[in-house]
């Protein structure tokens, strides 16, 4: 039994065209982005998404350091305490009307 | 605009200002949180002298108790260096009858009122204004 072979040596035989068929596509890939950047990993221990206005426990040490939870007792130019009585007292008064 | 905003600016004259801007509420725990913040940048001052802008000019409701911690506010920048302070108000007859109250207790070299900002800041940097 012999073999025939056609064509020139060491050229490719001719490559059975695939049968046409529906593409397969795959589904578009949109980045998502989190608001906190934590979208779909872990979140690490102990955080948490904030919300606005929400109070953390720095927040509430820091406010604890303000100057106006310090007792005052500390020396002012004369006329200085009426002073800032009558800008609260007229503010108020403004306020109002 | 939130509740407040502190901000520092150098004007000519190298005294530092803090300018404190109320927006239109203002709530005991906001005046918690600004002394917290202005201590932090009093403390950044490192004992140099340094002046206060209160704008109230958007200020539209606020407590006798919140105004009551902003002036133990004031007391203690007073006793951190502040050297003037500034009232920015946004009526001119409160601003008149504070100047004017002012002025009669002898304390216009360190606290005067003010509508407008410029007038303000140029009292607060050079100690008077035109």
């Amino acid at each position: 039994m012999s073999i025939h072979r056609t064509g020139n040596p060491g050229s490719k035989p001719p490559v059975k065209p695939s049968p046409a068929g529906p593409t397969v596509q795959t589904p578009q890939q949109k980045p998502v982005r989190s608001e906190d950047r934590f979208e779909g990993m872990t979140r690490p221990e102990g955080m948490h998404r904030l919300q606005a206005g929400e109070r953390t426990g720095l927040t509430q040490a820091l406010e604890s350091s303000s100057p106006t939870h310090e007792v005052l007792n500390e020396p002012s130019p004369e006329g200085f305490d009426e002073a800032l009585d009558e800008f609260n007292l007229l503010l108020l008064q403004h306020l109002r009307h | 605009m939130t509740s407040y905003e502190i901000h520092c600016t150098i004007p000519g004259g190298g005294t530092p200002i803090l300018q404190v801007r109320c927006g239109s509420r203002l709530e005991t725990a906001d005046v918690h949180r600004l002394g917290a913040e202005l201590k932090l940048c009093v403390q950044g001052f490192s004992g140099r002298a340094f002046s206060l802008l209160l704008d109230t000019r958007k200020l539209r409701e606020t407590s006798r108790e919140a105004l009551a911690l902003l002036k133990r506010l004031q007391k203690w920048a007073l006793n951190r260096g502040m050297v003037r302070l500034a009232h920015v108000v946004r009526f001119p007859a409160m601003a008149g009858k504070l100047q004017e109250s002012y002025r009669h207790r002898g304390l216009t070299s360190i606290i005067d009122a003010f509508t407008e900002m410029t007038r303000a800041e140029q009292f607060l940097d050079t100690g008077a204004w035109a």
